[in-house]
């Protein structure tokens, strides 16, 4: 009885102490990247294919952690969501987070020791907008994420020197959908994402 | 016969620019009723951003995406094959220099801007960080003024500028050579040429040359983006059209 007891109380401090870190998403944003960024810098010591597929993977795994591809999905194709069938939602979901993920690998693997700035935090009801700056060695790269929360802090948007992701995506899907179909513009995907559609 | 021709030139701008836009905006406006059942748009777009136009009037999308090709084989043939062989052969410092040279002695354009935004305090700075970069910066070939005095320069254009009175983009142009434009960054730009030093340089053969070397040092610097950009897109002219047109509200915004 007393080690359920204590078992209880760990459970019930746990839920406590991640329940007030997570009231702000800039601490959870900062807690993913740094672990991305330290993984960058392990990659720099150890270099061959099969290192290079297991960073992969982990670094995959940590952005189903921070982003929140299905919500990235329905808010790039907007109303055209609503058109899909179940069936393509989740394979159109699934191909957008591999087709981000992969993007978002390879802009990493140019990672020459970078450093993130964090700014300001701005919060709306289960929504917040953290603004941070890249650091490199020529210049400053301005870099807001949009997150929100459901069971936990998630980013679904990005923009880079105002530029946001989903937008700019949006507009392609949207006039790829209007000429075109979904069928075909999963298909580019899957063409893009080519080797890498396993992850 | 050459005055009525730029007196009509002069029109259709003046009335692209101001009624581009509402027409525009008429059409986005019977776009947005169908859309206002967006699940997915929220509020929060709209508290942290003030609104942005939804996209931009292309009336000439057919002459655009032919310039826009255009553009792109002279990327891979001409530009990127110049500008990577200039990189190999000149040393960083020596481009960096080149790069300060310019940026500050382009240093009018972005005083008058900021004058005309009625920034006071960013004029001064530019006035500043121009007198000591010509002087302790060696002819501007180093940048003391951001190292030593930390004063950041602001990349302003008549184009912000127009866009700070609340002058909507017009319509999008892609340009040959240059790219991305809208009517009104255009007509900014022909007002920035007025400020440009280089344009003041008598003798035509060197004012090409001095632009010539501008142009391929500051390329030297983007070989690869233009890659990239292509490389993360499904419909490259949408991608850039829509990131031109996000970034320069956001710069306008600033």
């Amino acid at each position: 009885m007393k080690k359920f007891l204590t078992i209880l109380f760990i459970c019930f401090l746990l839920c406590v102490s991640s329940s007030a870190s997570e009231r702000h998403a800039m601490p959870v944003l900062k807690k993913s990247i740094d672990s991305v960024i330290n993984m960058m810098k392990d990659k720099q010591k150890a270099n061959t294919p099969e290192t290079k597929a297991v960073q992969r993977k982990k670094i995959f795994n940590i952005g189903l952690e921070l982003f929140d591809f299905d919500e990235m999905a329905q808010r790039t194709l907007g109303k055209d969501w609503k058109q899909l069938s179940n069936d393509q939602k989740k394979q159109f979901s699934h191909l957008f987070a591999r087709f981000l993920a992969n993007i978002y690998y390879q802009r990493l693997e140019e990672y020459t020791n970078e450093t993130v700035k964090y700014l300001d935090e701005r919060q709306y009801k289960n929504k917040s907008l953290v603004k941070t700056i890249i650091v490199t060695q020529k210049n400053e790269i301005p870099m807001d994420y949009k997150l929100i929360k459901s069971d936990r802090w998630r980013v679904y948007d990005i923009s880079i020197e105002g530029v946001s992701l989903v937008r700019n995506y949006r507009t392609q899907f949207n006039k790829i959908l209007i000429k075109q179909g979904i069928e075909d513009l999963m298909r580019m995907m899957q063409k893009k994402l080519g080797q890498f559609s396993d992850l | 016969m050459g005055q009525t021709k730029t007196i009509i030139c002069m029109i259709l701008i003046i009335t692209g620019i101001f009624f581009g836009d509402l027409i525009h905006a008429k059409t986005t406006h019977s776009q947005t009723d169908t859309q206002n059942d967006w699940a997915f748009d929220d509020e929060f777009d709209d508290d942290t951003n003030p609104p942005t136009t939804p996209g931009v009037w292309d009336p000439l999308e057919k002459l655009n995406r032919y310039t826009f090709k255009m553009n792109d084989k002279l990327y891979f043939w001409c530009i990127k094959p110049v500008a990577q062989t200039y990189k190999r052969f000149t040393p960083s410092p020596v481009r960096i220099g080149i790069l300060n040279f310019f940026n500050n002695i382009n240093m009018p354009q972005r005083a008058v801007n900021c004058m005309l935004q009625l920034r006071p305090k960013d004029t001064g700075k530019e006035i500043v960080s121009f007198v000591v970069n010509s002087t302790v910066g060696i002819l501007g070939l180093t940048n003391p003024s951001k190292t030593y005095l930390h004063m950041e320069s602001n990349a302003e254009d008549l184009g912000q500028t127009l866009g700070s009175y609340g002058v909507g983009n017009g319509f999008y142009i892609v340009l040959p050579f240059l790219g991305s434009s809208t009517l009104r960054d255009l007509t900014g730009s022909f007002g920035d040429n007025y400020l440009d030093p280089v344009n003041y340089i008598e003798d035509s053969y060197v004012m090409i040359s001095v632009s010539a070397v501008r142009t391929v040092n500051k390329m030297s610097f983007r070989v690869g983006e233009y890659e990239k950009i292509k490389d993360m897109a499904f419909e490259p002219y949408s991608a850039v059209k829509d990131g031109y047109i996000q970034y320069r509200n956001k710069q306008i915004e600033k």
